[in-house]
């Protein structure tokens, strides 16, 4: 009995809907941002059991950039945290609300 | 088998992770289940024989990535999230609702995946050895490569500005605070004041504007 | 066909006096000028109504006996689509001639009289626009060529009963009574708009569609009423007929709009209501003029209910209930105008009465003599109330005659003439109305029931002749009662009181230009007082005595136009009936079985041909046969039948002799005398359609339609809809509300929508 790339796919896929069902729930910023974290791994993991299973490169190459977005996205994210902290004493995203029509 | 077994650790450990780091108030512990995930999917990546990801899925993300998030949580001191919800109540059940949704429609794509028969056996793959990735990165995909130096040049950049105290960003340190609204500047209403970084607390605008010294403002706060 | 442009000036000269009173009268304020407008402008009509009857190729034709054709005047053409045309077009052939011309003059009269009665009014000139607009509306009534203009007319003369019933603002019981007017005609409306559907259907279903009185060949019209002349045979007698949707039943529709109109059982309700209004109005509108228009429909489409006998007798059974039932409550009634009122309806009843047996001519002819007297008796009662400073309680009335000298004399000429004294108009009216009951032979009347019929219409006579000799009694002999405060009643304390300083009535002897004629019972008239306290008798207005005498002259030698054969032995010829019988149709004889039961199997024509309507001046179909074998329009009565007839002529006439001695032994010595009290509350009919009829419409509208309907169904859509739309925006708001939450969730949504899509796409790619 081996592992099936599916089996691969589904636990992304699970992790994935816990991240996205993180991010609505949530309601700490930086909590919003893990979670968001969390959504890019799984995706991650479906790239490379991918790219194993098919023998092409492509996927873990598309993993490695996404892993550098990931932290470039991660430093300038949190520097935005950071501002909005400053701005309203406040990480609950629910205070950040006037960009309303 | 034995390979079935390690999978399902791995796995059950990245999920059980995952879950606590949705369901943990406290930051912090999120923080730290997250980093259980990362290095549970660096222990799947090994299995998939693609160690150069896994390792630089622990030196990366775990490595980097989760030490900034923990030093801004430390930086911004955040406490455990207030167990009562009054706003958006909502969205729980909906959130609820949207992902079984999504677990049904990927199920559909696992079915016929399955049905499509096994490709190859993954550990005897050598697309993982940093070689090949080597060799990848650095004909084929040549161009990525470059372009996310550049995005890195440019996050760099940004998370400078961000962060820079005088000139640039708009918040100067001498804001006086009104949580959930706009912010003036005291230097805009008293040029005198610069450099005077006492925060301002008040619960509403007017309190705020007379706190400030501001004659009228009329400025909307925000509702609901 | 004729065509004379001036007819259309009867109709036009009141209303450019109505619009003239109306636009200037009303700057002008002055009541010379709206009263010569006004009485200038029925003049005119008057004048020119005796030009088009008597002149040459007049409407009455005069020296010729059988011609029937009408004078025509085509407007314009109103209505054309497809076959249904109605034209606003006038025609006054003899029927409408007849009506044309005592209307006219009737109301010239009354015109008059009106000017001297509202001096002093405010809305003088309100007043009078309102009474030319009503001879407008009753002149179309009459002269109109087809059915819907002649509704048209119908409805106008309800629309200014309403507006002058209601004449007095301030006073709610007369806008009442002006509402009920309205909407018990209303009632009656329904049946006259059905009816002439049902005209117009049964005559496109011939082949001949048509809602016209008259055919005119220039302008491609035929005659309705043309094509129920022709039709063969009448419909059987039988209840079923009524609701057939034949013949029948456009008679008995249109009966029931004569009923609303020219109150009859049920629909009477109004006309003691309307007593409210001025006295011009009620002798105008409620005497002479708008309460015939009912028979004048009824006798126009006589072709139509000669071929309905079970209709025809429908109407002469309801018109003498009517009649014995108003007589009955005149009996008991103390307010003068009240008496009247009822008088009124019990004399509409006989003519009803004489539609139903089929003596057309007799019903028009008291028509005629019912307008001169009655008229005559409410100016009179007008010229008592004015003199009595707005008394119209009778027990508060009497010994009058020394001060009211005029009025008595005329008032006397009008009691006796409605009582039936002999030679007075009435006498030959009534007798020949109850004679053509006893002797009627028609289809439409069972035999016996004609006998029945006479029985009801003399006991209504005698009472007819006791309740006007009680109503004289009260009035002008007897002790003065106006000298005591008498409580009860209508009576005004005020004027009581003011009788108590030695104030005399007079017979209308001055203006007295504050009198208002109207006040709240109660509210001390002081002025009234003041004014009549400094002033000497003086000579009546001849506004208001010289139409009292003229119309006393045309009430006791007015009936003399139409001597029946039988008193005069032909030596006297009954202008009348010559003027009218050729334009009426006759209906059948009925057949007596030999057995001697009555059949009421369906009559045949060929016993006695009806004479159809004579339209389009064809070949005259002769009547009888004179002595010397030519046609004469008036036939010729045998021997015993005139004996017969001169028999029930001296019954009659004991009748109105009993009556009056009745009358006067009962109530010369007490006038006072109590009459039954469910007389005097008109047999509580008023109440029985309030908690019949009324309130429960009242309690359905005010409960179902408004609380119930209105409030929960409509009101409930519209609010609904505006909330649910607003319940609606308020969830869709969630969309954008700022929260960064509820903005991942819908980019959630939409790519879980796009993911769907592929994964469907995908399974039928595959064939799943």
């Amino acid at each position: 009995m081996d592992v099936h790339l599916s089996w691969y796919l589904a636990l992304s896929a699970i992790l994935f809907t816990i991240g996205v069902v993180g991010v609505i729930i949530k309601r700490n910023i930086i909590s919003m941002f893990m979670c968001i974290e969390l959504m890019l791994n799984a995706v991650n993991l479906t790239f490379v059991a991918f790219s194993s299973y098919f023998r092409d490169v492509t996927g873990q190459l598309f993993v490695f950039i996404v892993m550098t977005v990931a932290a470039a996205e991660a430093a300038v994210g949190l520097g935005i945290i950071i501002a909005i902290f400053r701005n309203r004493e406040s990480l609950d995203v629910d205070d950040a609300n006037i960009l309303k029509l | 088998m034995f390979t079935v077994l390690l999978f399902l650790l791995f796995a059950g450990l990245a999920i059980g992770c995952a879950i606590s780091m949705v369901a943990q108030r406290n930051p912090l512990y999120s923080a730290i289940s997250l980093i259980g995930v990362f290095i549970a999917l660096a222990c799947l990546y090994v299995m998939l024989a693609a160690p150069f990801i896994a390792a630089v899925q622990v030196i990366v993300y775990a490595g980097a990535i989760m030490v900034l998030v923990v030093f801004v949580i430390m930086l911004l001191n955040v406490e455990e999230e207030e167990k009562k919800r009054t706003r958006l109540r909502v969205l729980i059940p909906a959130a609820v609702l949207l992902a079984a949704v999504l677990i049904a429609e990927a199920s559909f794509i696992f079915y016929f995946v399955e049905r499509a028969g096994q490709p190859h056996d993954p550990s005897t793959s050598n697309v993982g050895l940093t070689a090949s990735i080597g060799i990848g990165l650095f004909t084929q995909y040549l161009l990525p490569f470059e372009i996310t130096s550049v995005l890195l040049l440019m996050a760099i950049v940004g998370a400078m500005t961000l962060a820079s105290r005088t000139g640039g960003g708009f918040f100067s340190p001498n804001v006086r605070v009104v949580p959930g609204a706009a912010v003036l500047p005291r230097q805009i209403v008293d040029p005198n004041a610069v450099g005077d970084a006492t925060p301002v607390i008040a619960e509403t605008t007017e309190e705020a504007a007379r706190l400030l010294g501001v004659d009228d403002v009329d400025q909307k706060p925000d509702e609901d | 066909m004729p065509e004379n442009h001036l007819l259309r000036i009867i109709i036009f000269a009141p209303l450019a006096g109505a619009a003239i009173n109306w636009l200037l009268g009303r700057r002008l304020r002055s009541e010379a000028f709206s009263g010569a407008v006004a009485c200038l402008a029925v003049a005119v009509s008057t004048v020119v109504a005796f030009m088009l009857a008597f002149g040459s190729g007049g409407a009455l034709h005069v020296g010729d006996t059988h011609s029937t054709t009408p004078v025509l005047d085509h407007i314009w053409t109103w209505l054309q689509v497809g076959n249904f045309r109605a034209d606003f077009g006038l025609g006054m052939d003899r029927l409408s001639g007849i009506y044309a011309l005592f209307v006219t003059f009737v109301g010239l009269l009354i015109h008059v009289f009106a000017t001297g009665y509202m001096r002093g009014d405010k809305g003088f000139y309100r007043f009078f626009a309102y009474l030319n607009l009503f001879m407008f509306a009753m002149l179309t009534l009459i002269l109109a060529d087809n059915f819907l203009l002649m509704f048209v007319g119908w409805e106008g003369v309800g629309l200014c009963s309403y507006l002058l019933i209601g004449y007095y603002l301030d006073r709610p019981e007369a806008s009442a009574a002006a509402k009920k007017a309205f909407i018990v005609n209303r009632i009656g409306d329904w049946g006259v708009i059905l009816g002439i559907m049902l005209i117009f259907f049964l005559t496109s279903q011939a082949g001949r569609p048509s809602i016209s009185f008259f055919d005119n060949s220039a302008r491609g019209v035929q005659s309705a009423l043309g094509f129920f002349a022709s039709l063969p045979a009448a419909e059987p007698f039988k209840l079923s007929m009524l609701i057939a949707g034949g013949v029948t039943s456009v008679a008995i529709l249109l009966f029931i709009g004569a009923t609303g109109k020219s109150a009859q059982i049920p629909l009477y309700v109004w006309l003691p209501d309307a007593m409210a209004g001025p006295t011009p109005v009620s002798a105008l509108i409620h005497a002479a003029t708008m309460v015939t228009a009912g028979v004048y429909m009824v006798v126009r489409c006589s072709a139509i209910f000669t071929h309905a006998p079970m209709a025809m007798f429908i109407v002469a059974v309801i018109g003498a209930a009517t009649a014995i039932f108003a007589a009955t409550i005149g009996l008991a009634q103390n307010d003068i105008k009240k008496v009247l009122a009822y008088s009124t309806i019990s004399q509409l009843g006989y003519m009803f009465l004489a539609c139903g047996v089929g003596a057309f001519v007799a019903a028009i002819f008291h028509v005629m003599t019912h307008a001169f007297f009655k008229a005559l008796l409410f100016l009179g009662s007008g010229s008592v109330i004015h003199g009595m400073h707005h008394e119209q309680d009778m027990r508060r009335m009497g010994g009058l005659r020394k001060y009211m000298p005029v009025t008595f004399a005329t008032m006397t000429v009008g009691w006796l003439a409605i009582s039936g004294f002999p030679l007075l108009s009435g006498f030959f009216s009534k007798d020949e109305i109850l004679w053509k009951t006893w002797s009627a032979t028609s289809a439409s009347i069972p035999a016996g029931y004609g006998k029945a019929l006479w029985f009801i219409g003399a006991l209504t006579a005698l009472l007819t002749a006791i309740y006007m000799t009680r109503l004289m009694v009260m009035t002008f002999w007897g002790k003065e009662r106006f000298h005591e405060a008498h409580g009860g009643g209508e009576a005004d304390e005020a004027h009581a009181h003011g009788f108590d300083e030695g104030l005399k009535p007079h017979d209308a002897q001055h203006a007295s230009v504050d009198d208002r004629p109207h006040h709240a019972p109660g509210e001390h008239v002081e002025d009234a007082h003041d004014e009549h306290a400094g002033h000497a008798p003086h000579e009546s207005p001849w506004t208001m005595t010289v139409p009292l005498v003229v119309l006393a002259f045309l009430a006791a030698f007015g009936g003399f136009i139409g001597v029946p054969y039988a008193l005069s032995g032909g030596s006297i010829p009954n202008y009348f009936e010559r003027a009218l019988e050729p334009a009426i149709a006759h209906p059948p004889e009925r057949i007596a079985e030999a057995g001697g039961a009555s059949a009421m199997e369906q009559p045949q024509y060929e016993m006695l041909s009806p004479k159809p309507q004579q339209v389009d001046g064809a070949a005259p179909l002769s009547v009888g046969e004179g002595s010397q074998g030519e046609p004469v329009a008036e036939r010729v009565p045998t021997s015993e039948e005139t004996r017969t007839e001169l028999l029930f002529t001296g019954i009659s006439v004991l009748i109105a002799l009993a009556g009056i001695g009745i009358g006067w032994v009962m109530f010369k010595t007490q006038p006072l005398r109590k009459m039954p009290r469910l007389l005097e509350e008109k047999y509580y009919v008023d109440e029985i359609y309030d908690a019949g009829v009324v309130n429960p419409i009242h309690v359905f509208a005010r409960e179902g339609l408004w609380k119930l309907f209105d409030v929960s169904v409509i009101d409930g859509i519209v609010n609904g809809l505006g909330s649910s739309v607003r319940e609606l925006g308020g969830v869709v708001r969630y969309i954008q509300m700022g929260f960064v939450r509820s903005y991942a969730a819908i980019i959630l949504l939409g790519a879980l929508a796009v993911i769907a899509y592929f994964v469907f796409h995908s399974i039928k790619a595959l064939g799943y």
